[in-house]
């Protein structure tokens, strides 16, 4: 598919760099195919089918069906550029363990400040080639490859003996948990829109990947939200072993500590931290949320377990995740933040806390141009350092903690 | 006269994973029953407007996430609520033993004001499986059990078949009302003039 619109691609920027700046100037409804014969006046309330880039079937607006033809173009124009650096650069050139952003900093590269004195300037640009890259997007078609090398997955893997996945399965087929219960429970309710995913082999699938990871992870096993996660990455990765390494990386070295043990406390830390960085960032409308009592909790305890795969359309959540993979779990907290921004307006006037899941609901469900997401929360928000948030987590964990303690007395009691 | 009141009540279901929380709640307030709900994750909720007596009454209904870990999270949840819905599954003991441990959580983490009379109710759901041949808890024991913490009003239900979900959800807004209307007992309710604020019979704490 990719290859047939590259034999027709003339105009590809020469200089990459200025290729990855360039914005979309030419009238986007020129090159839409409608999906409606109706005119304009009549699309309201009109609903087509579609089916997305990841085979979701989906019944959306007309208005939605077309930025889902804006967004399929760009996929075609984002597989064109990394067609073409691919002929300039080398093939794989984007497949050095180096070059990743996420390398120098996380426990995978235990050598990395000693790699850091040596970076050659060819790395330390295509790190940063390849990171504006990954902001524009990675083509489905590379992605389960992009992924595996950002994120450390393939590193990860490559210390593990062959069979080890497939041990895991076998070890699952044979032995029953509370995990493995509540993962039988899920696996008919994970995605059921989706036809692979509804099927007795996408299932199987999922099933394997989430019961592998409750055995190698005991104190994990399994949290709900999961199954969203490991299904989605099912879908991008195809084969189960890729998706069970992708699921390893993330809770284990992409994310922040125990987000998803059993009580939660990583995920208290973080959604603690994004109150912080809401106060800092939209102090208006986080006093307007604390004066009509709405607890923020209640919308971003599913965007940050599911990270955003439950609320999102599918690619948008995959953008996401590309940049997620690449540069750490600090793109949660900026991709949050840009939602609550872009809808600031409305939320400001909102009254009860029903009105301001509402308006967040339906703003992420209708989200199909990742690019106005990512635009706002990359270039829109300020700085956020690796530091800062460091800081918030740690001072968080220990409130956390005592509250955590607390809780547990008084049930106790 | 008593002029009609709107009023907001803001109820919230618990129960174990997978009991049919979201199913009621849908059969609730859409009328439908579909196999396709996905896992709640976190909160999710559905408004309806019912009927009770003289009053219109909002009904926000907050359906919640039921592994068990998820109970940590509760205090953003609960709070405000002016009933409490717990569900189990007639064919699952343990989401009926998992009951107490629901109705204790809440009480710690929602704290109402009178928690020996906080309005809650409880539905055997998914009566309707296997003709009724796979249930494990009978309705005597689950009245027993209602009994012995305050005689909490109990219903069996169907979700897909529609069975008792509308008589339940009417009786807790009832309940909730009442609950409501003994607290502000004392208050006059004629005396609508002399003070700038009508009083309001919202939830609300603030």
């Amino acid at each position: 598919m990719i290859g047939r619109w590259n034999s027709g691609y003339q105009s590809l920027p020469v200089s990459p760099p200025d290729g990855l700046e360039e914005e979309e100037e030419e009238d986007p409804e020129s090159r839409i195919c409608v999906p409606s014969s109706g005119p304009n006046s009549l699309d309201k309330g009109v609903l087509v089918k579609i089916v997305d880039l990841y085979d979701f079937e989906l019944e959306v607006s007309v208005e939605d069906a077309r930025s889902f033809e804006q967004v399929k173009e760009r996929v075609r124009e984002q597989g064109r550029l990394w067609w073409s650096l691919e002929a300039s650069k080398g093939v794989g050139w984007y497949l050095q363990p180096e070059i990743s952003s996420l390398a120098p900093c996380t426990s995978i590269a235990p050598d990395a400040n000693h790699n850091k004195l040596l970076v050659p300037i060819t790395v330390a640009s295509n790190t940063s080639l390849l990171k504006k890259l990954i902001r524009k997007g990675i083509p489905p078609h590379i992605r389960p490859k992009v992924w595996l090398v950002v994120s450390g997955a393939a590193r990860k893997r490559s210390t593990i003996p062959e069979g080890y996945f497939q041990d895991l399965c076998r070890a699952g087929e044979a032995s029953s948990s509370p995990a493995i219960k509540q993962i039988d429970h899920d696996l008919a309710r994970t995605f059921p829109s989706h036809p692979w995913l509804d099927s007795s082999e996408g299932q199987a699938s999922l099933r394997n990947v989430l019961v592998a990871y409750s055995l190698r992870d005991a104190h994990v096993g399994y949290c709900q939200g999961m199954n969203f996660v490991a299904g989605l990455l099912l879908l991008v990765m195809k084969r189960e072993e890729d998706a069970f390494w992708m699921l390893a990386v993330l809770l284990e070295n992409v994310l922040f500590k125990d987000c998803y043990t059993t009580d939660l406390l990583g995920s208290h830390v973080e959604q603690r931290v994004f109150k912080d960085l809401l106060n800092q960032k939209c102090p208006r409308l986080a006093a307007h949320l604390e004066l009509i009592g709405f607890d923020i909790s209640l919308v971003i305890t599913e965007w940050f377990l599911c990270l955003f795969a439950k609320s999102l359309p599918s690619e948008t959540t995959l953008r996401v995740w590309d940049v997620l993979f690449n540069e750490g779990a600090k793109v949660l907290f900026r991709v949050a933040l840009a939602l609550f921004k872009m809808k600031e307006e409305e939320l400001l006037a909102t009254q009860q806390e029903v009105e301001v899941v509402n308006i967040l609901q339906t703003a992420t469900r209708h989200l199909y141009n990742p690019d106005v997401l990512l635009k706002m929360a990359f270039e829109k928000l300020g700085s956020m350092t690796t530091h800062t948030i460091a800081k918030h987590r740690s001072k968080q964990q220990v409130a956390v903690m005592k509250e955590l303690e607390a809780r547990v007395k008084s049930t106790m009691l | 006269m008593a002029t009609r009141k709107r009023t907001l009540l803001k109820v919230i279901i618990l129960g174990d994973s997978g009991v049919g929380k979201t199913s009621l709640m849908n059969q609730f307030v859409n009328k439908k029953f579909s196999n396709q709900y996905k896992a709640t994750i976190g909160a999710d909720f559905l408004t309806k407007e019912v009927q009770v007596e003289d009053r219109l009454v909002t009904m926000q209904i907050w359906d919640t996430a039921g592994q068990e870990r998820f109970q940590s999270l509760g205090v953003a949840f609960y709070r405000g609520a002016d009933c409490c819905v717990l569900v189990y599954d007639v064919n699952l003991l343990k989401s009926f033993e998992s009951l107490s441990n629901w109705r204790d959580e809440f009480l710690v983490q929602a704290s109402p004001s009178d928690p020996e009379n906080f309005p809650f109710m409880v539905l055997g759901n998914k009566v309707d499986i296997d003709g009724g041949n796979s249930r494990v808890v009978s309705e005597k024991r689950a009245k027993t059990w209602c009994a012995s913490k305050g005689d909490i009003p109990y219903f069996e239900t169907s979700a897909k078949d529609d069975l008792n979900v509308d008589v339940a959800f009417q009786c807790i807004a009832k309940n909730a009302l009442k609950n409501e209307t003994d607290e502000e007992i004392y208050l006059p309710d004629t005396i609508d003039f002399s003070s700038g604020s009508t009083h309001t019979s919202s939830s609300c704490s603030c």
